[in-house]
């Protein structure tokens, strides 16, 4: 019993020696602080004021994971940021000294900080010719720092936030003043125009404004595609289209526009089957129409052309369909149509300083998968003047 | 901390002198008060390899408590050697500041700055801008230019610090050692002195590429100050030790002896009156090293001033609120150990 005890014993030594010697995560971040702590004194000593700010930085994360950050390592981050000119650092990690080990020196340095520097807050846009200057550049070595360091954030970042000493400067063609105990100095400078972006900027409409279209015309069914259609028909009827008409230069332009197109006709059939019709007794189109295409001016002459669809209901009556029998089959319903149409006008009076009117002439036509619809009419149209053209 | 002692005026009688004392023991020198006069700063050295820079505010003549200027990275317990701090010089415009010598144990000499107001130290000149041990900082009277030595190339070269750019350069290269440069009033000129042949001589640069020389001779020629259109400045071309003050003018020629057998300062050069019509200093002979003396710069009407202290030196003279004060050390007593800093309102007595 006494040799198994002892053996256990061995054992248990053994494994124990065995092990690898694993610290403790504390000890871990204590002995890198310690590592940390003696490199930035010795920099320090030796005024290598960045590399302490890169070690100060390994500390800080080293605060993340949990350490304590001393003030003494604190006021070397300050002298290093300060050295450095992060004036704004600087300022934070003074704070954290005070925290902890507060002074007079200290916080005199607070107090001077407060006393010469004020915030901002600087954006220059990717590809901005931004630079920021001083109107006077200061004696004091940090002051001059500050200022470097910021434009060569700005240069190379497009941004700064932080301190800088009190006093006026320019960004660009911005001017701002740094003031102490005021709000924060904000500026933008806005990245330039891509040449696309300039020449939309640079662009404007030669003209715009309102198209109307106005004038009576004639429309025909064509003879149906499918068996026990009515056959071709046709009639006259107001056509009437309102819409908006830019000029992207002197002659090239584009219109839209929405409108009506109608057509009627009677057919001949006997008095007293008319009266017993409770419908209209011929053909009819009623048709909305939305249209939209390029236009082409030459002076006073105006071409247009466009693709069209329509929406409507139409109506057509098939006469004596069949003989002897005094029958009206009448066929009506909904349509959609699908087509183009074409404009030829020439301006003959000007209204205002910004319309011009002129006599058209137009026609197209349209199909609803049934029938063709090809149109024409005359009429006036109202349409914006050029302005460039015709100063 | 402020002993007030009461002082035997040879001139108008008694009067106050306020001793300035530090928690330290050392002794003071290169007292240098700030272009206002509020300010006073000085060193501390305590003979074993450790200059210490304090600073103290003057009001009404009267110094309050003195607080150490202590440079960046002086916790430090590493490196080797002494610390130094030292060598001040102030600047008024555009900003009162104090620009000083300092480098830490085992660290090269480098210059610093500091606002009175917080008295938290900076480097100048950046370890990247220039290397080497950087020492003898001059300002000119506008702020606009600081001139200092860098030892970068084994030598002693002069380096300038512009406002408008910030980056010092060179401005000129010699295969000796300069030391002491000093402005001239319009900061166009600069006069300092060159080791030559194991001594120091005077030489004068004005922009171009040569430096004329201003004064040479037996002995050294040293830490010039430039005083309208006279060169005022250190020489011991007497030798067995002795120095005396001497004038020449700044375009050169003959140079005038004004006093004989001073008190070598520590560091600083020649003070100069507020008028800018005297030079101050303290007699190296000790049966008349209990006064501060008084001559003008052509030689003539020099007054004494009676402290009775022992050992007086390193006079420093300014002009505060109508004002004149004067800064000198002195040992408290003729055993005494270390020399102390006493400010007195002279107003009238000289």
């Amino acid at each position: 019993m006494r040799f198994l005890t002892g053996l256990s014993l061995f054992l248990a030594v053994g494994v124990v020696a065995s092990l690898p010697v694993v610290a403790h995560a504390g000890e871990i971040e204590e002995a890198e602080y310690q590592r940390l702590r003696e490199e930035m004194n010795r920099m320090a000593s030796r005024n290598a004021w960045t590399g302490v700010e890169a070690k100060f930085q390994e500390m800080l994360a080293l605060q993340a994971r949990g350490h304590v950050i001393a003030a003494p390592e604190w006021m070397l981050g300050v002298q290093a940021a300060r050295a450095l000119g992060l004036m704004g650092p600087a300022r934070d990690r003074l704070g954290e000294v005070v925290k902890t080990q507060p002074s007079p020196e200290t916080i005199a340095l607070i107090e001077e900080i407060d006393r010469v520097y004020g915030g901002v807050s600087l954006e220059v846009g990717k590809g901005a010719q931004a630079e920021l200057k001083p109107a006077a550049m200061p004696f004091v070595p940090d002051q001059r720092k500050a200022i470097e360091v910021a434009r060569t954030q700005l240069l190379e970042e497009g941004v700064f936030s932080g301190l800088l000493p009190k006093g006026a400067y320019s960004l660009g063609e911005e001017q701002f003043v740094v003031e102490l105990g005021a709000e924060v100095v904000s500026i933008v400078i806005d990245p330039p125009p891509t040449e696309r972006q300039q020449k939309l900027q640079d662009f404007s409409f030669a003209y715009v404004g309102p198209r109307v279209d106005l004038g009576p015309g004639y429309t025909r069914g064509s003879d149906p595609e499918i068996a026990g259609a009515p056959g071709a028909f046709g009639g006259v009827g107001v056509r009437l289209g309102l819409g908006l008409e830019v000029g992207i230069n002197e002659k090239f332009g584009a219109y839209a526009e929405v409108g009506y197109q109608g057509l009627r006709s009677k057919v001949d059939v006997y008095e007293e089957e008319l009266e017993a019709l409770d419908y209209y007794p011929g053909n009819q189109l009623r048709l909305g129409w939305f249209s939209l295409g390029p236009t082409y001016r030459l002076g006073d002459i105006w071409l247009s052309a466009g693709l069209t669809i329509g929406a409507g209901i139409a109506q057509a009556v098939t006469e004596n369909a069949a003989p002897n029998e005094n029958l009206l089959w009448n066929t009506s319903g909904p349509m959609l149509t699908a087509g183009g149409q074409a404009s030829l006008s020439y301006g003959v009076y000007d209204i205002g300083s910004s319309l011009t009117l002129a006599v058209s002439a137009l026609g197209g036509i349209q199909n609803d998968s049934q029938r063709w619809y090809p149109w024409a009419n005359v009429g006036l149209t109202l349409a914006p003047k050029d302005a460039r053209s015709n100063p | 901390m402020i002993g007030v002692s009461l002082l035997a005026l040879a001139l108008g009688g008694p009067a106050e002198a306020a001793e300035v004392s530090t928690s330290d023991n050392g002794h003071v020198q290169n007292a240098q008060f700030s272009k206002d006069g509020k300010w006073l700063a000085f060193e501390m050295n305590n003979l074993s390899n450790k200059v210490d820079l304090w600073l103290t505010r003057v009001n009404g003549g009267i110094p309050s408590q003195p607080r150490q200027l202590k440079i960046p990275g002086t916790s430090s317990a590493f490196g080797v050697g002494g610390s130094f701090a030292g060598s001040p010089v102030w600047t008024q415009a555009p900003s009162t500041m104090i620009v000083f010598e300092g480098s830490n144990p085992g660290g090269t000499m480098r210059l610093y700055y500091a606002s009175p107001e917080s008295g938290a130290p900076n480097e100048f000149i950046s370890v990247g801008q220039v290397k080497g041990n950087l020492s003898s900082p001059a300002i000119s009277n506008a702020g606009q230019h600081v001139a200092f030595i860098s030892d970068a190339t084994g030598r002693g070269d002069v380096y300038m610090w512009d406002l408008n750019n910030a980056d010092p350069k060179v401005i000129f290269t010699t295969n000796d050692s300069e030391h002491a440069p000093a402005f001239s009033a319009d900061g166009s000129q600069i006069v300092f002195s060159r080791g030559n042949n194991g001594s120091e001589d005077l030489f004068r640069w004005d922009g171009g590429n040569t430096t004329p020389p201003l004064k040479g001779g037996n002995g050294d020629q040293t830490r010039p100050v430039v005083v309208g259109d006279k060169v005022v400045y250190f020489t011991s071309e007497r030798g067995d030790g002795s120095w005396d003050i001497a004038v020449v003018p700044l375009v050169g020629g003959k140079r005038t002896i004004v006093a004989r057998d001073i008190r070598l300062p520590a560091r600083s050069a020649p003070a100069i009156t507020p008028d800018g019509l005297s030079v101050a200093y303290a007699m190296a002979d000790n049966e008349l090293s209990g006064a501060i003396r008084i001559t003008g710069l052509d030689g003539t009407n020099t007054r004494t001033l009676s402290t009775g202290l022992w050992a007086c030196g390193e006079p420093e003279l300014t002009e505060a609120d109508g004002r004149l004060l004067l800064a000198f050390t002195a040992l408290p007593n003729e055993g005494a150990d270390w020399r102390r800093l006493h400010v007195l309102d002279v107003t009238g007595k000289f």
